[in-house]
């Protein structure tokens, strides 16, 4: 085995003889730097921490990944979605390490390493891979794609640029057309890391409802503000496919556009993951949950003779109303959970010989993660009627009355 | 082109032609009388045109050497399906399979793993194959042999 790996590493060696030379910006202790500039973005952003890189690409499971199902949106936005253990990716490279050894230059197999190093954290190693894929086929999609995004989680947002664009102008609709928001993210971080105010102010979605329109959203709203479903989808991915889920920005732009859709339950979810993540604008965050909290307390109640209190004659007045915080932490919980035994459940298949290279066994990882938890049909998972929501059973229909004023944002 | 003229010239002295051969076709124009001259000569068709070299022949298109490729790695994986509880067996067969293919695995350029990437077919074809590769080659990690192969592969790369 020790031999096999100093062949391996060899090999990386043939494919960029000189990683550390030509990856400049992202050899290893180079890479914490950058996400550390990030993460400064971060406490401007509060968002990316320094762990290693988790990040969106193109291999042979993406399409896997995106096209039948996707965590439903609740699920997203608490953890309820299976993530990919080291194990899945170290036995990745180990797998196509021994296939490039025939062809150094195959392009599938330098895609699948450069995800796979890209989310261990191996940066260099990544960028090498990547590099060498875009001189093999300089006109191809995922040559691009993939240095977008190793760039975009390095914070070189000028080189992520000129390769997102690259990448689009070949394949406008890879992602299924959904690449346009992680440009405007990476413009939105390069934004605010010239100027910490964007974050304070704007989301990269381009939506900055008002505080009424937050509480009182519906989907003529949503459409009259020229937003679209496909963005549900695509932050969806970000956070579930793409390894975003550390990054505050995403969940405070899904918090606004479900807001806005009037998804209450699911917007206060998506605000309360900003604030434990410590987005600038946490406060906003707070703010919106306190009102969504009771403007869903009014729908409850809604009717009642008491006024929204239950009277007893044995004791005082009960407010019976719970409320969906303690519904959160309770979620969160088992969310958390739920990520532990996905990640035994895949240990323990990669050490029984699972070929995760191939479609059968990638079959076998989609059938398992759907059968733990119900995923959502793909696109469109907002609309799906079967997705877990925070407190379905006490919710009342969500109407399309549309926001008359406003409070600022 | 010459094996047009060759068969023109031979078509020609064989029913006593008179005319040269059209223009575009051949090497002279038209009216040149020399030309005239040897088509009128009945001499061999060897004689007469046979270049003193051979031309070298044109070099195979990139979807003949990616379907040779594919079809070398579909028998690379059939070589890890038949082996597939002998990792002897399979260190035996890669060692004979990399010398065998050894000046076709060298050829390979990246304008050849361009081609493929960008034709959908070929590309799944060569994933199928290299999924029963590294599956095979992957159980068979720990085996002496195979790590030697393996070894041999990326040594001085």
């Amino acid at each position: 085995m020790r031999r096999l790996i100093s062949f391996a590493d060899s090999r990386r060696r043939f494919i960029n003889p000189k990683p550390r030379a030509t990856v400049d910006p992202v050899t290893l202790p180079t890479a914490f730097v950058r996400v550390a500039i990030a993460a400064s973005v971060t406490l401007t952003l509060a968002a990316i921490t320094p762990t290693p890189a988790r990040a969106c690409g193109w291999d042979y499971e993406t399409y896997h990944a995106e096209a039948k199902s996707m965590p439903c949106v609740f699920d997203a936005l608490l953890g309820y979605w299976p993530k990919h253990t080291d194990a899945y990716h170290e036995r990745r490279i180990e797998a196509f390490d021994l296939a490039l050894a025939w062809m150094p230059d195959w392009t599938d197999g330098l895609d699948a390493e450069g995800i796979s190093y890209l989310k261990l954290g191996r940066l260099p190693d990544a960028d090498a891979v990547m590099k060498r894929r875009l001189e093999v086929a300089p006109e191809a999609y995922p040559s691009h794609a993939n240095l977008g995004t190793l760039y975009t989680f390095t914070g070189a947002y000028d080189d992520a640029l000129r390769h997102i664009d690259r990448a689009m102008a070949i394949e406008p609709e890879a992602h299924f057309g959904r690449e346009k928001y992680h440009r405007a993210l990476v413009v939105f971080l390069q934004r605010a890391k010239a100027d910490p105010e964007v974050p304070k102010t704007e989301t990269f979605v381009g939506v900055k409802p008002t505080m009424a329109q937050r509480i009182r959203g519906s989907r003529g709203l949503y459409a009259r503000l020229g937003l679209e479903d496909d963005a549900i989808d695509a932050l969806v991915a970000m956070l579930t496919v793409y390894g975003a889920d550390e990054l505050a920005e995403v969940y405070f732009a899904l918090g606004e556009l479900l807001a806005v859709r009037g998804h209450k339950r699911l917007a206060y979810t998506a605000y309360r993951r900003v604030k434990e993540l410590g987005h600038p604008r946490r406060a906003t965050a707070k703010r919106s949950m306190g009102r969504l909290h009771t403007a869903l307390r009014a729908q409850f109640y809604k009717g009642s003779a008491t006024g929204g209190f239950r009277r007893s004659s044995h004791g005082p007045r009960e407010d019976i109303y719970k409320g969906i915080g303690k519904k959160y932490a309770h979620e969160r919980g088992g969310a958390k959970q739920f990520q532990r035994d996905y990640a035994r459940w895949e240990e323990a298949k990669i050490a029984d010989g699972l070929a995760v290279w191939t479609e059968a066994g990638l079959d076998e990882i989609y059938a398992h993660m759907h059968a733990v938890r119900r995923r959502c049909k793909a696109p469109r998972v907002i609309d799906d009627p079967l997705a877990p929501i925070a407190g379905r059973d006490d919710a009342p229909a969500e109407t399309d009355k549309p926001a008359d004023s406003g409070d600022t944002p | 082109m010459k094996s047009f003229a060759v068969a023109a010239l031979t078509l020609c002295v064989a029913v006593g032609c008179d005319r040269a051969p059209a223009a575009g076709l051949g090497d002279s124009p038209r009216d040149a009388p020399a030309e005239a001259a040897v088509v009128q000569t009945p001499v061999t068709k060897t004689a007469a045109i046979e270049p003193e070299s051979e031309p070298e022949p044109e070099p195979p298109s990139l979807e003949t050497r990616a379907e040779a490729l594919v079809q070398t790695m579909e028998a690379l994986a059939e070589l890890h399906t038949a082996s597939a509880k002998d990792c002897d067996g399979l260190a035996t067969g890669l060692k004979g399979f990399a010398a065998e293919h050894h000046a076709e695995l060298a050829a390979q350029t990246p304008e050849l793993h361009a081609w493929i990437d960008g034709h959908d077919a070929t590309r799944a074809r060569l994933r199928t194959a290299m999924g029963t590769v590294m599956t095979g080659s992957i159980t068979c990690r720990d085996n002496a042999g195979v790590q030697a192969v393996y070894a041999t592969l990326t040594a001085g790369k």
